[in-house]
């Protein structure tokens, strides 16, 4: 049974190993699912491999640790409050650098919360950029003719192409 | 593969992740990134995507409109940071206009009485900076009109209602319906209107248009017409009128564009009522201000359940405490209670404050209306959408 331990380890998809605590993993469902399947007892050797990097597993863990006390008994307003300042701390990062990683592997851990903060904090990023720096983080091609943009910059007078 | 070069480099997102990215931001934003490729712009634009991009800010960013005469809006935001409309609309003078309809980001105005009739009406998405005249009908043989605007689900469609009368708090005499698929304008059976007058204002839910009216003449079966005139010995000069007119609520399903006479809910005491819509459903909030009755200047909130058969059936699922001031029930937002309150200090500033009565805790908010939007005499829900104005010319 799972409950003999309250921390498991697992590997990056760079092969580091990381502790998390079973009530963390509990927020991840494919997480919860492989607790129930496979026996972790202290004598267990078997570690499986989360395909997310070192990077941003550290930063998932972080957010599992700190939400998983909440999600377990249920809190009061005062630590909603709390916890909502804290994400916000937590989401202070940039598109480049980690948080499309931290979107990858939300979806891929089946983590709503995690999910819906990062694809929030992702569209207040993208809310103060131009459309040439949103092609270069989503690696698009502009593919308008020059015709084409004239006409939808007649229509939009808002529209902008760099 | 060159891992030096990948350092700085985003990962390429699955489709999936950047439209639920995209969902979540403002139209302003999405129309400049129309601009980005083909692809997005078609997505942008798809009716898949203004339906999820719609249902997601509905959900999480639901405005609440305060409109001052003249069309002077203000928004409030549900962190109840305010900031004021600018119009874009390239007309003159919005002398008289209001708003008769709020739905989906689409706004209808109807254009100042002064100098014609029926007075011009617009839709209007002020996210989008978009905006359309509705096409003119005149009639020689009506004064007044009545106008509801609505959306169904089931057609697809936005529709507009105006219900003509020969004059001012008269009988409904012809009923025109304008939908926006259409482009035009289409004379409809009164039906179940015969006789009946309808009050101007209009609430929009579940693919109907609802208004307070009343029917001359005709008598519910089964009302017991004893008690109507005990009542009616207690206060003479009041239910004159009562005798021979039901109070009822009008609704008109958008879809099957047929007229619904539904009761009201059955009150034990004097109110002021107001049509709101609460969580989708038809609801009623009855100010009760009677002197002499316990519950004086208390809240009630009535909303009509649906049964089987075209049974209706008012619950009363909320009661404010009782309050010191006088609160005037405007609608109902994000689980509140919105009100207009004077108090004595209000009324020498010359201002006015809002309150928000939660719905489940019953706690009181209160913040003092903008600047911008002093004299507010109606307010709206609202959510800014993607929802075009159709293409009929």
């Amino acid at each position: 049974m799972s409950s003999s331990v309250e921390a498991i380890t697992v590997l990056s998809s760079d092969g580091d190993e990381f502790k998390i605590t079973v009530s963390a993993a509990k927020l991840s469902k494919p997480l919860n699912w492989m607790l129930e399947d496979v026996c972790f007892s202290d004598d267990c050797d078997e570690v499986p491999t989360i395909e997310v990097n070192s990077k941003t597993l550290v930063k998932v863990i972080e957010y599992c640790e700190k939400h998983a006390p909440r999600a377990n008994s249920g809190a009061s307003d005062s630590d909603a409050e709390e916890l909502k300042k804290w994400d916000i701390e937590f989401m202070k990062m940039d598109v480049k650098d980690i948080l499309f990683h931290i979107l990858m592997a939300a979806n891929y851990l089946h983590m709503e919360g995690l999910y819906d903060l990062a694809c929030q904090t992702a569209a207040d990023l993208m809310k103060g950029m131009t459309v040439s720096q949103i092609r270069k983080i989503f690696h698009i091609k502009n593919d308008f003719s020059s015709e084409e943009q004239e006409q939808l910059r007649r229509q939009h007078p808002g529209c902008s192409f760099d | 593969m060159n891992h030096m070069g990948m350092k700085n480099q985003t990962p390429l997102l699955p489709e999936e992740i950047t439209r639920n990215i995209l969902e979540r931001l403002p139209v302003k934003s999405l129309i400049r990134f129309q601009c980005v490729c083909k692809h997005w712009k078609n997505l942008i634009k798809s009716r898949s995507f203004v339906a999820d991009h719609l249902h997601y800010s509905t959900h999480q960013n639901l405005s609440l409109l305060l409109e001052e005469n003249n069309l002077r809006l203000c928004l409030l935001d549900c962190e109840l940071q305010h900031r004021i409309v600018q119009s874009a609309l390239p007309i003159k003078s919005f002398q008289g206009a209001r708003i008769v309809g709020s739905c989906n980001g689409l706004l209808c105005v109807e254009m100042g009485r002064d100098d014609k009739f029926p007075p011009s009406l617009l839709l209007w998405n002020p996210a989008h900076r978009a905006y359309r005249y509705v096409p003119r009908r005149t009639y020689a043989d009506s004064d007044d009109c009545v106008v509801g605007f609505g959306f169904s689900p089931v057609v697809n469609d936005y529709k507009i209602v105006r219900a003509y009368s020969e004059s001012y708090d008269d009988v409904v005499n012809r009923v025109e319906v304008f939908s926006l698929n259409r482009g035009s304008w289409k004379g409809i059976d009164i039906g179940n209107l015969e006789g009946v007058k309808l009050c101007h204002e209009s609430v929009a839910t579940n693919g109907a248009i609802s208004w307070s009216g009343s029917k001359l003449g005709a008598k519910e079966e089964g009302e017991d017409d004893s008690e109507e005139d005990d009542y009616k010995d207690d206060d003479d000069d009041d239910m004159e009128e009562a005798e021979d007119e039901t109070e009822v609520i009008v609704s008109f399903d958008i879809a099957r564009e047929i007229f619904i006479l539904m009761p009201r809910p059955d009150l034990d005491y004097d109110a002021i009522e107001k049509l709101a819509v609460y969580e989708n459903k038809l609801a009623m909030l009855c100010y009760i201000w009677d002197e002499d009755d316990e519950r004086s200047d208390t809240i009630d909130l009535w909303v009509m359940e649906k049964g089987t058969e075209e049974r209706w059936n008012w619950i009363k699922i909320y009661s404010s405490n009782p309050c010191s001031y006088t609160l005037e029930p405007m609608t109902i937002w994000r689980n509140h209670v919105v009100c207009k309150a004077s108090s004595e200090e209000d009324k020498d500033k010359g201002r006015d404050a809002l309150y928000l009565l939660n719905l489940t805790t019953n706690e009181a908010k209160t913040f003092d209306i903008p600047k911008c939007c002093y004299s507010v005499h109606s307010m709206c829900n609202y959510v800014e959408s993607l929802v075009s104005l159709g293409t009929y010319r």
